[in-house]
């Protein structure tokens, strides 16, 4: 079931620039992971951008759920729909990890941080002490407890040595195959893309299989 | 997570950041605080003056006579609220022993009877000394009209003689003794004395009725009139003057002059005090939205993490807002501590400057002005004008960062 959708989706800077993306019409469904992979400057962040509703697109339409992101708000789209995983984790410097995953969801515990591999102590310390594997399994634990029925990850191993990278891709993909999210993953890492149930490529401003 | 718990982890865990505002906010509130306090004095000091200095007049025996009907003829004078004849003269207190001279370097004849001032009055609480608190009644009652054979004395003369409230006097003069019940005893010094009897300690305030048995027939020295308002007082006494009395031997004397120095000295320190908060305020806005621009820059990050998981920018201004009045309450409580000290130094010489006097003594019989400490509501609403200030500078601060799109936000992150 479709859970967010492009329709005809164009997007430049401005006027006088050149288009980014044009006419992007593509589907994402729940309890799959996708990696959308592209070249630097192909629109692989701007793309992403505008599925979290950061930005509007210059013309077409973001769906989630069936209905059109810009009619609801796109503060409330990126409160319910969405949950962003950036490559730089962007914690919350003065809270400890169990407090950042509070701020999506008062009632979080730390269960889903002690299932990421975070010990007791590490959850009650400052998240900027943390190793940067850890960080980054925060930012996930953040977006599982959000309800989010999406995940939007923009490089999220890039930071990252292979073998820290592989634990959050598996953790990703337990998110999209056991919790049933849509995981949407924006990369260069063939890592990733192999991990992918679904692999698209943004080529000649096209989002294509 | 609350956004008041976010904020209070903010500033708790952000201690450095949090202090330096902290300091900031402290030295605007303090400044606010004091200029609240000197604002205060010069309002006690306009009371004071026009306590001690009520507007206005006074008819005097002059060259001529001034009867108690002619007095009463003025008093019933439109504008005129009310009135206080006045007779003075000397009499020996029957068996009191009177309190001395301080050491003057005058030395007094032996064969100088020990005479005491008295002052017969139709109201005692507006003669001069009391209305400008130079005395006080610390114990009875006032002379008021209607009275007889009461008297007020002062208490260091009455604790001399082992008397109080209640017991009596006798007053002798010319043969003549009047006994008199004492109502009330007051405390206070004169300003000048050469003779005892001059001493506000060896004077007696007695109803107008036993001055008039002890000085047999003595017209009165002075009458005292209060107008309705300052602005009322030379048509008052226009009106007076239509009266059929003596006037070219009476002398008539408003006390406008008096205070009119002290008032226009407190107008202009209050023009300074005016154009001082609009400065003080002016830069601390612009000293504050300096710092603040600083403040919001550095937490562009945070900015961005919260708007990226769904925190609308009117719960992100909140959050730093109610952050600034955590720390804003905390700058006051220090403010209200040392606003205090810098508010006696500043209230003291702004006060002096006012009256015109640097030993605030201001020589029209204008009580003596001295610091008045504001009060809680003052404090309170400095502090609140303050927070004002500090609100303002923020919202001031972010808009530009309010102003971005969140993914402009968050490519500044990056």
């Amino acid at each position: 079931m479709s859970v967010l959708a492009l329709e005809k989706v164009s997007y430049a800077y401005d006027k006088k620039s050149r288009k980014l993306l044009e006419k992007v019409t593509t589907e994402f469904e729940e309890g799959t992971f996708y990696a959308i992979l592209g070249g630097s400057g192909a629109g692989k962040s701007t793309l992403l951008g505008l599925l979290a509703g950061l930005d509007i697109p210059t013309s077409g339409k973001i769906l989630c759920n069936g209905t059109d992101i810009s009619e609801q708000g796109l503060p409330r789209h990126r409160k319910r729909n969405v949950a962003l995983v950036f490559q730089n984790y962007n914690l919350i410097d003065y809270l400890t990890p169990l407090e950042n995953l509070r701020l999506v969801n008062h009632g979080a515990d730390a269960g889903v941080l002690e299932k990421m591999g975070l010990e007791k102590e590490e959850i009650n310390r400052n998240v900027m002490k943390l190793s940067g594997g850890q960080q980054q399994r925060v930012a996930i634990g953040r977006a599982l407890v959000s309800d989010a029925p999406v995940i939007l990850a923009d490089e999220p191993t890039g930071n990252l040595d292979e073998e820290t990278a592989q634990d959050i891709i598996d953790i990703l993909k337990a998110a999209a195959h056991d919790e049933k999210k849509c995981v949407i993953v924006v990369t260069h890492s063939k890592q990733v893309a192999n991990a992918a149930d679904v692999v698209l490529r943004l080529r000649g401003r096209k989002l294509v299989a | 997570m609350l956004l008041v718990k976010r904020a209070w982890l903010s500033v708790s865990r952000r201690a450095g950041k949090s202090v330096v505002l902290l300091l900031i906010m402290t030295v605007i509130f303090t400044a606010l605080m004091a200029e609240a306090s000197v604002r205060g004095s010069m309002q006690a000091l306009r009371e004071s003056v026009s306590r001690g200095v009520p507007a206005g007049f006074v008819v005097r025996s002059g060259s001529g006579e001034l009867s108690l009907a002619d007095a009463q003829s003025v008093g019933g004078v439109q504008g005129v609220t009310a009135h206080n004849y006045v007779r003075g003269l000397t009499a020996i207190p029957s068996s009191l022993e009177l309190v001395e001279m301080p050491a003057s370097g005058v030395e007094l004849s032996g064969d100088v009877a020990p005479e005491a001032g008295v002052s017969g009055v139709t109201r005692s609480d507006l003669i001069q000394g009391f209305a400008a608190k130079q005395y006080d009644l610390v114990e009875g009652r006032h002379i008021t009209d209607g009275d007889h054979n009461s008297v007020i004395m002062h208490q260091e003369l009455a604790t001399k003689n082992g008397l109080k409230v209640g017991d009596q006097v006798t007053l002798d003069r010319d043969g003549k003794s009047v006994t008199m019940t004492i109502i009330g005893l007051f405390t206070g010094t004169s300003r000048k004395a050469s003779l005892p009897s001059e001493m506000a300690e060896n004077t007696f305030f007695t109803d107008l009725a036993s001055s008039g048995e002890l000085a047999a027939g003595q017209e009165l020295t002075e009458a005292q009139y209060l107008v309705t308002s300052a602005d009322d007082l030379n048509a008052t006494i226009a009106r007076a003057k239509e009266l059929p009395l003596p006037w070219d031997t009476l002398q008539v004397e408003d006390n406008a002059k008096s205070f009119a120095g002290v008032l226009s000295g407190i107008a202009t320190v209050e023009g300074l005090l005016n154009l001082m908060l609009a400065g003080m305020s002016l830069a601390s806005i612009a000293i504050l939205v300096f710092v603040l621009v600083f403040w919001v820059r550095g937490r562009v990050h945070e900015i961005g993490i919260l708007l990226s998981v769904g925190t609308t920018k009117g719960r992100l201004l909140a959050q730093f807002l109610i952050e600034l009045s955590m720390i804003a309450l905390a700058a006051g409580a220090l403010a209200v501590l040392a606003s205090g000290q810098v508010s006696h130094m500043l209230g003291d010489f702004v006060v002096g400057q006012a009256t015109g006097t640097e030993d605030g003594q201001s020589g029209a019989n204008i009580p003596p002005p001295s610091f008045a400490a504001a009060s809680a509501f003052d404090l309170g609403r400095a502090w609140l004008l303050g927070c004002a200030v500090v609100l303002m500078s923020a919202v001031v601060a972010m808009i530009p960062m309010l102003r971005l799109k969140p993914k402009q936000i968050l490519s500044k992150m990056s």
